[in-house]
């Protein structure tokens, strides 16, 4: 783990701008963050442990635990709010029996939701496994799962 | 120059401000109050509380006044009905998420005798049981808003409270959110420990992953609990004062050389109810640290007091008057020729405590009276200066160092050794100052640093010259002093890369070291006492000395305690002389060469005289085997007199005077009694000019000394002498190289670990420091208890780690309160093996 932690930091430079590209690569190579990863990051990017725990738990993008293989994020954010995105989430986590942050252990399949993903204008928005997926409306929620489901 | 004012016009009324004031400073200046939770003097503003929002004329939206700079011409509205309809409604959002029945409460003055109110909300409810009570500053905002309603129903958020931790509790679930704990945490102590986690809602203040302050590097200085300004933050144990009297009194803590002012609280009964930073300054400014806050509150509370002197006869103890112990000191010391007493102080004493001691030996006989003094810092440093011809110990002014554009710190921990000195040279950081550490120890002012050169223990001289000749190579220019050239050739003698292996640092981080000393000077190069108590400390000074003439930088030798500057003077004036260890005294004693022992303070001793008075605040093993115990006043209850480590004079005066309490007599008058009965006159009154003459007299028979370069090779090990590296480095795996650092944590004989368990917790003098490398591969876990055996006998010590820490190498920081921590003291670095205990 260590080493493969300090071949993402070596590819990045030691400008604290870079800590959250640093997160996110950690997330993609894991699935999750692990806590080393945090305190390796706090000493090559010269910020202090416990401000890199703050901007890790501020984004609700990233994970600190080991979580499930496939995972759905649906985003929040107000452009989605009015299309539906509650009602969206409320699809998703009563097919999965979940609720968003919850894990489905048996499904393989983690919902989360976010508070906006940036991209507005595919509203509703649904990331399934880093795959965006724009103007999801509820009928189609049970063929995602489906589809990821199968695949397993 | 005079300086540019800026006039502006707040309420009507036409005020001036400095530049870079903000609103509510210039406010506040002039007396007007405007709400604010967040805002603090010396924290960087942060507008979270919304309670300041001013209108400025021509300015559509309102503005934090803790944010907004003034400007010239500037017109401020401070209050307006709108402005306090606002505010109020902020506040009652802010509330709804604190309990706020305390604050409106109508019966809230007839609560302590009523009791009508005992659980108002959840935990801890209302103003009964909230130990931040009548200083809360949600009270402060609540009557200057004339709160009667909150809009909204209390939520509770739920949170568990911190309590793993000893001192300091954390409740979540009062806290507003001001983030002045994460500011003074960061950007003024440079801790950083604290940080908001989460998001919206749920952001609550936390540390990394959640951990407890212990296991996050938190060094329990209780700034956090300073700057609260309400019971988020809580001393552990310490109740609202609520109608008590609460007698107060300001000392300087005699703990180590920053010598801070503190302020002792105590409770109508005598209790002493806490100890907390004088902030004349604002809390932002008040220094304290654990040792000083809760070290010293734990031996002062915990500790019982003996009133009077106890006296033993035919092996019966007896507590006796004063006047009855003295006379029988007096007439005992009588019986012994001058020559079998002696007389050893020890510990943090008071400058004129100290004087009055030295006088009285003196008075007594000169030959024997001593200075209990484990480091033998100041010693070594003298008598290197005078064999070199040159003059290291400069007094650097706190106020001078603005000039200073690098700091490098060798063997030095600030942050423990002298905090409040620490904290200055912070704040030069933050204005763009460097820091370099170079430390084969736990240094934990190493995170702070630019570059953090971890050298291999004993091998500081090494990388001092490998960073010299990368000084010299970068920039060719002359250097003006005598023996420049000799310096230059000699420098040929040891190769670069010779240089860089023996030192165990990288080629990288020297070159940046090098690169920072030459582009941000002058350096202060700042050295503590771990640099001379190593068996190369002859050559670590002679490297350091040529480097920072060659970079005409200031030099900085760091006390440990306060007052260790006057011990050259005592030795001039009084003969006193230094004892590094207890061997010397015991032999003499078992010898029978001394006879009487008269010891102020704690002395680790197997041995006893035949007559042995103890004067100490506390009756600690020593003052039970001593046959007249001398009980004084401990610097909770006395007058300060103190130097500190830059030579300036500190001083308080007692005014406490508790109705409840018995004072005891301060350790000079002690002595200056016990001095009358021997027939002897000791002139206090003239003290503070015999310190002002010790400080300011130049260095005796040292006129200047000269500036001009070393020659190293008559001083260093020949080049190609060395043996290279040798253990834990290609020798058995198994042997560490351990460290022996200071231990300033204890007092008149008492460690605060041996008597307080959260002291313990936080700070214990038996722990076996290690990197995690070497303890997963000596096969260790944390917590383990082991016994480090080393060629001088056996410690048991717990097993505890640091990623701070260079692999190979161990650390310790033991009380130097047994004869075999006297001598690893004294070895500075020991090599040990670490056996595992059977469990």
């Amino acid at each position: 783990m260590t080493e493969k932690v300090e071949t993402i930091l070596a590819s990045l430079p030691a400008e604290r701008r870079h800590l959250v590209l640093f997160l996110h690569r950690v997330q993609q190579e894991f699935g999750y963050i692990p806590g080393e990863a945090l305190r390796m990051a706090a000493d090559y990017f010269a910020v202090s442990p416990a401000e890199v725990y703050g901007l890790v738990t501020f984004y609700s993008a990233f994970r600190l635990k080991p979580g499930c293989r496939h995972e759905i994020t649906i985003c929040q954010g107000t452009a989605c709010h009015v299309r539906g995105a509650p009602e969206l989430a409320e699809e998703f986590s009563s097919l999965l029996g979940v609720k968003p942050g919850q894990d489905d252990l048996d499904k393989g399949v983690a919902i989360r939701t976010v508070n906006c993903l940036g991209c507005c204008a595919l509203a509703p928005v649904v990331v399934v496994d880093g795959e965006y997926q724009g103007r999801v409306h509820k009928e189609r929620v049970r063929e995602i799962l489906e589809k990821l489901t199968g695949m397993k | 120059m005079p300086e540019p004012v800026i006039k502006l016009k707040i309420n009507g009324m036409a005020v001036e401000a400095r530049p870079g004031m903000t609103v509510l400073e210039c406010a506040r200046s002039h007396g007007l109050f405007i709400p604010s939770l967040c805002d603090l003097e010396g924290l960087p503003a942060f507008a979270g509380c919304r309670l300041c929002l001013v209108e400025i004329e021509r300015r559509p939206h309102r503005s934090p006044a803790c944010q907004t700079l003034v400007e010239e011409g500037m017109e401020i509205v401070t209050s307006s009905p709108e402005l306090e309809e606002l505010r109020l409604a902020t506040f009652e959002l802010i509330l709804s998420e604190h309990p706020y029945f305390c604050l409106m409460c109508q019966e809230k003055p007839n609560c302590q005798e009523l009791k009508t109110t005992m659980v108002k909300a959840l935990e801890p409810g209302g103003c009964l049981f909230c130990p931040k009570d009548g200083a809360c500053e949600l009270q402060r905002v609540a009557e200057y808003l004339k709160l009667r309603r909150v809009a909204y129903e209390f939520e509770d958020r739920g949170r568990p409270l911190w309590q793993s931790d000893p001192f300091i509790t954390h409740n979540p679930n009062l806290c507003i959110l001001c983030g002045r704990c994460v500011r003074v945490c960061s950007e003024v102590r440079g801790e950083n420990v604290l940080s908001f986690i989460g998001r919206g809602p749920r952001t609550a203040i936390g540390t990394f992953l959640e951990r407890s302050l212990r296991e996050s590097d938190c060094s329990f200085c209780g700034a956090c609990l300073d700057v609260c300004p309400v019971a988020a933050f809580s001393e552990r144990g310490v109740t609202a004062a609520r109608r008590q009297k609460i007698y107060e009194h300001s000392f300087i803590c005699p703990l180590c050389s920053s010598t801070c002012e503190l302020k002792a609280e105590y409770l109508e009964d005598g209790r002493l109810r806490r100890i907390l930073p004088e902030s004349s300054g604002g809390p932002v400014h008040g220094l304290a640290c654990a040792r000083g806050r809760f070290g010293l509150r734990e031996i002062g509370d915990l500790m019982r007091e003996e009133l009077f002197p106890v006296l033993k006869r035919d092996g019966r103890e007896q507590s006796v008057s004063w006047d009855e112990a003295l006379a029988a000191a007096g007439s005992l010391l009588k019986k012994y020729r001058p020559e079998e007493i002696a007389l050893v102080s020890s510990g943090p004493a008071t400058a004129d405590t100290l004087l009055a001691f030295s006088q009285l030996g003196h008075l007594l006989r000169a030959d024997n009276l001593y200075y209990f003094y484990p480091e033998a810092f100041l010693e070594k440093m003298a008598a290197f200066e005078k064999q070199q011809g040159i003059e290291i110990g400069k007094k650097v002014d706190f106020k001078e160092l603005e000039r200073y554009r690098t700091f490098v710190l060798v063997d030095t921990d600030l942050k423990s050794e002298a905090l409040a000195f620490w904290l200055e040279v912070k704040k030069e950081l933050r204005e763009g100052a460097r820091l370099l550490v170079l430390d084969s120890g736990l240094n934990g002012c190493g995170q702070t640093a630019d570059v953090n050169l971890r050298c291999l223990p004993g091998m500081e001289a090494e990388a001092l010259l490998a960073l010299l000749k990368r000084v010299v190579l970068k920039s060719p220019r002359l250097s003006f002093y005598p023996g420049y050239h000799h310096l230059l050739d000699e420098l040929n003698l040891w190769p670069q890369e010779q240089l860089t292996r023996e030192s165990g640092l990288g080629e990288a981080e020297l070159d940046l070291a090098a690169e920072i000393l030459l582009s941000s000077s002058p350096a202060l190069f700042i050295f503590g006492q771990r640099f001379l108590r190593q068996p190369g400390w002859v050559e670590n000074l002679a490297a350091l000395w040529n480097l920072q003439l060659r970079l005409e930088a200031g030099l900085l030798p760091v006390t440990g305690k306060a007052n260790e500057l006057l011990i050259p003077g005592f030795k001039n004036i009084f003969g006193l002389k230094t004892l590094a260890g207890t061997e010397e005294i015991e032999e003499a004693i078992r010898a029978g060469r001394i006879k009487a022992l008269y010891v102020l303070g704690g002395l680790p001793l197997e041995e006893k005289p035949e007559l042995l008075i103890v004067q100490t605040p506390w009756k600690t093993g020593l003052a039970l085997k001593a046959d007249i115990f001398l009980p004084s006043a401990s610097c909770l209850e006395s007058d300060s007199l103190l130097v500190d480590l830059a030579g300036n004079i500190r001083s308080s005066t007692l005014e406490l005077r508790i109705p409840e309490r018995e004072m005891k007599p301060a350790d000079v008058n002690i002595i200056s009694r016990l001095a009358g009965t021997l027939g002897f006159r000791l002139e206090i009154e003239g003290y503070r000019g015999i310190l002002d003459s010790i400080l300011n007299e130049e260095p005796a028979g040292n006129s200047g000394g000269s500036l001009s370069y070393l020659t190293l090779s008559s001083i260093l090990k020949k080049p190609g002498d060395s043996t290279g590296p040798e253990i834990g480095r290609a020798g058995r795996p198994e042997v560490l190289e351990v460290i022996v650092g200071d231990n300033l944590d204890h007092y008149g004989g008492l460690a605060m670990a041996g008597l307080s368990p959260g002291f313990r917790a936080i700070r214990n003098p038996d722990w076996l420091w290690l990197n995690p490398r070497d303890g997963d591969r000596l096969g260790l876990r944390e917590g383990q208890e082991v016994a480090l055996e080393t060629a001088w006998g056996n410690l048991d010590l717990e097993v505890k780690y640091s990623s701070g820490l260079r692999p190979g190498t161990a650390f310790i920081s033991p009380v130097p309160d047994s004869s075999l921590k006297l001598r690893l003291y004294g070895q500075g670095i020991i090599k040990g093996t670490v056996r595992i205990k059977n469990e």
